[in-house]
């Protein structure tokens, strides 16, 4: 228990019993954790490397568990709360830090602190913790089916084991409170990338992913940690609540320094960048998603997205106090995020346009994506204060945008790479040259991953096109950012290109004698087709049916990620 | 930006003394060698070879278990001299993270990354 907590006056037992609360709002968390220390011992129980998957089922169960105690913690801000203790006269404690007198009261009603307050459990986390937990299932049951990792199998136990441990580093991320926690939490996250990027030594391609990544994660989470200290050096304290009200205090006697505010700052913005992928700090993405095994890049590019998006507005909107009157943060971070957020749509679309290697053009299509969830963030920070108050505001449009966008992401691309790690078990090669007729190979996955790359686009009746749709939305209610919608719609149109270019070698190029040796002779069935399992075509459809579904029918879409706006 | 030129006075100043003492000896000092004076002082080693020798790569991971462990030990004093103030309470935490660490040691055990072969 901390010690500001034990000296602030309450009695030990009423601690305790908060202690105890606060410890059950815990749980998906305290399952991820048991559920990776129980993993290696497994592993170490298994000797055969055949039965290595059992691993694997085993983080599939856990993982499933985690969305679970998630689903039933956002069911239960929907339900009367009867828990809370009656000694806080239906207000939960909130220690927030030293620099304060003593503990503040706030109305639980919207969310709760987990142990010591260095997390916090609301609608907005327990979503995020929904997407990643989610994400996690899914590329576990990617990495079942993958060849890459399969033919390494000595070594599955670990694979899995690391997987739920960067799990819980991105269940830790979007809920963190606390400047420590924040770090922390990208770190555990960002140490587990960097061994699974490099899961398959053999290969040079993956070692020099994985080095790279290493070297670019090293750097730019020094240059956080660094702008965490200067804001600690302002203000006092490593708490973000309690840093916002002492900026505030310090921005309406301008006494505010707002030189060292603004390097400290964008200091930070660097290794949550880092993180997301946004210009200019995008440089290992293409590298790291082009070396990694299929399944490790679909979990980078989703999950540990969600991740660093749910900690970027968590430091944004709650570290940065905004004005009462005018609505506007007091330090006017949406510029510095509107100009990032056009460089890296734009930088991310126009090198993707070249490249020949699918992998690596889906890695420069998710620093655009990356960019166009920029735009929504900050449709948000124009308007910080109406959050959660007003239905209609224009800050609850814009977190709603996100989390539709981060959802429809979740399944189309998701679904984009399976389909081409499905293609590379069996013709080894990533290249779309060598996609040349695939749709006579396999008329499904050709389909399929085109209607993944449709979505990917934004084109009307996927779901891709809602995600959009809401950023759209959100960004035209704020009239000065106008010059954004522009960016990204022109940007949308360039991406259309290098989507089709993987379709057009699919269905209109023939195969020639360059891409026949690639296939091994008994893949190749009489009628010319490649044999799939049956357990892998019928988990294109677990991504192909959202992907049409959400695009058709997207209210239970928007309604599920409107609840994000009732949090703190 | 005035205010800080004694410093910077005083950081050249600092900078310039070190330079010039360490190298007055040398300069201005008389120099008689002979064999006994040039060889290791008293109680030292005779050097075998040079400083720079390559080390097999493989005692990377020793190295970086022994900090593990080493951490942890570090984390036990802070906790010792507390432990009165904090009572049992922190034996229950602290006896959580041995035995996190306690998996972690047979994990390594059993992985083999103590063994040099």
């Amino acid at each position: 228990m901390s010690f500001f907590l034990l000296d602030s006056g309450i009695p030990t037992a009423e601690l305790t019993k908060f202690v105890n609360f606060s410890m059950g709002k815990f749980i998906p968390e305290l399952i991820l954790t048991a559920g990776f220390l129980f993993a290696i011992v497994l592993d170490l129980l298994i000797k055969d490397k055949n039965a290595k998957k059992l691993v694997g089922y085993f983080a599939f169960i856990v993982l499933a568990a985690a969305f679970a105690m998630s689903w039933d913690q956002l069911a239960y801000f929907h339900g009367e709360m009867k828990d809370i203790p009656k000694w806080a006269g239906g207000k939960m404690i909130f220690p927030y830090s030293q620099t304060l007198p003593a503990p503040q009261l706030i109305s639980p009603s919207e969310g709760f602190f987990a142990p010591f307050s260095m997390v916090v459990v609301d609608n907005l986390s327990v979503i995020f913790k929904m997407i990643i937990s989610l994400a996690g299932m899914f590329v576990v049951g990617m990495s079942l089916l993958s060849r890459e990792v399969e033919d390494r199998g000595r070594r599955n136990g670990e694979f899995f084991s690391l997987l739920l441990a960067m799990t819980l580093g991105m269940f830790l991320m979007p809920a963190s409170m606390d400047l420590l926690m924040m770090y922390i939490s990208l770190e555990l996250v960002s140490i587990t990338s960097y061994i699974m990027a490099g899961f398959m030594k053999d290969s040079p391609r993956s070692t020099e992913a994985s080095m790279k990544y290493v070297l670019f994660g090293a750097f730019s989470s020094g240059l956080m940690i660094y702008g965490f200290s200067i804001l600690y050096g302002l203000t006092g304290s490593t708490n973000i609540m309690a840093i916002k009200a002492v900026l505030e205090t310090q921005f309406l006697s301008g006494s505010v320094n707002t030189v060292a505010l603004t390097v400290a700052v964008i200091l930070s913005l660097v290794g949550m960048g880092y993180k997301i992928s946004a210009a200019p700090f995008h440089f290992w993405t293409p590298d790291v998603y082009e070396g990694a095994p299929i399944p490790v890049t679909a979990l980078l590019s989703v999950a540990s997205k969600a991740g660093g998006f749910g900690l970027l507005m968590r430091f944004l909107f709650f570290a940065i106090p905004s004005n009462a009157q005018t609505m506007q943060p007091y330090f006017n971070w949406p510029i510095i995020l509107a100009i990032m957020s056009a460089l890296t749509m734009t930088l991310g679309n126009f090198a993707a346009l070249r490249q020949s290697n699918v992998k690596r053009m889906l890695a420069y299509s998710t620093i655009a994506h990356a960019g166009y969830m920029m735009v929504a963030l900050v449709s948000v920070g124009a308007f910080q204060r109406l959050i959660g108050q007003d239905p209609g505001s224009p800050s609850n449009a814009g977190i709603t945008a996100i989390l539709i966008y981060l959802i429809s992401y979740l399944f189309t691309n998701l679904g984009a790479f399976y389909v081409i790690m499905l293609i590379a078990n069996k013709i080894n090669s990533e290249e779309i040259e060598d996609y040349k007729g695939f749709a006579k190979r396999s008329p499904l996955l050709a389909v399929s991953l085109s209607l993944f790359l449709v979505s990917l686009t934004g084109i009307p009746l996927t779901v891709g096109f809602i995600g959009k749709f809401y950023i759209f939305i959100a960004i035209l209610k704020q009239p000065q950012y106008l010059w954004l919608v522009v960016v990204m719609a022109l940007n949308s149109v360039v991406s259309l290109y290098y989507y089709v270019r993987v379709m057009q070698s699919m269905f209109i190029k023939q195969a020639d004698a360059q891409t026949a040796p690639l296939l091994g002779e008994m893949e190749i069935q009489a009628d010319g087709t490649l044999r799939y399992s049956m357990m892998s075509k019928i988990f294109i459809f677990v991504f192909l049916i959202p992907t049409i579904l959400f695009g058709i029918y997207f209210t239970p879409l928007v309604d599920f990620a409107g609840n994000a706006i009732r949090f703190f | 930006m005035s205010n800080y030129i004694p410093l910077f006075l005083m950081l050249v100043i600092a900078f310039g003394f070190g330079a010039i003492m360490a190298n007055l000896s040398k300069w201005i000092g008389p120099k008689k060698p002979t064999k006994e004076k040039l060889s290791t002082y008293e109680s030292g080693m005779e050097p075998i070879g040079t400083t720079r020798d390559r080390i097999s790569i493989k005692y990377y991971i020793v190295a970086m278990l022994f900090i593990i462990f080493d951490i942890e030990i570090v984390f036990l004093y802070p906790w010792a001299v507390t432990f009165d103030k904090i009572g049992v309470f922190a034996l229950g935490e602290m006896f959580l993270f041995l035995a996190l660490l306690f998996i972690g040691y047979i994990y390594i055990l059993k992985k083999g990354a103590l063994q040099w072969d």
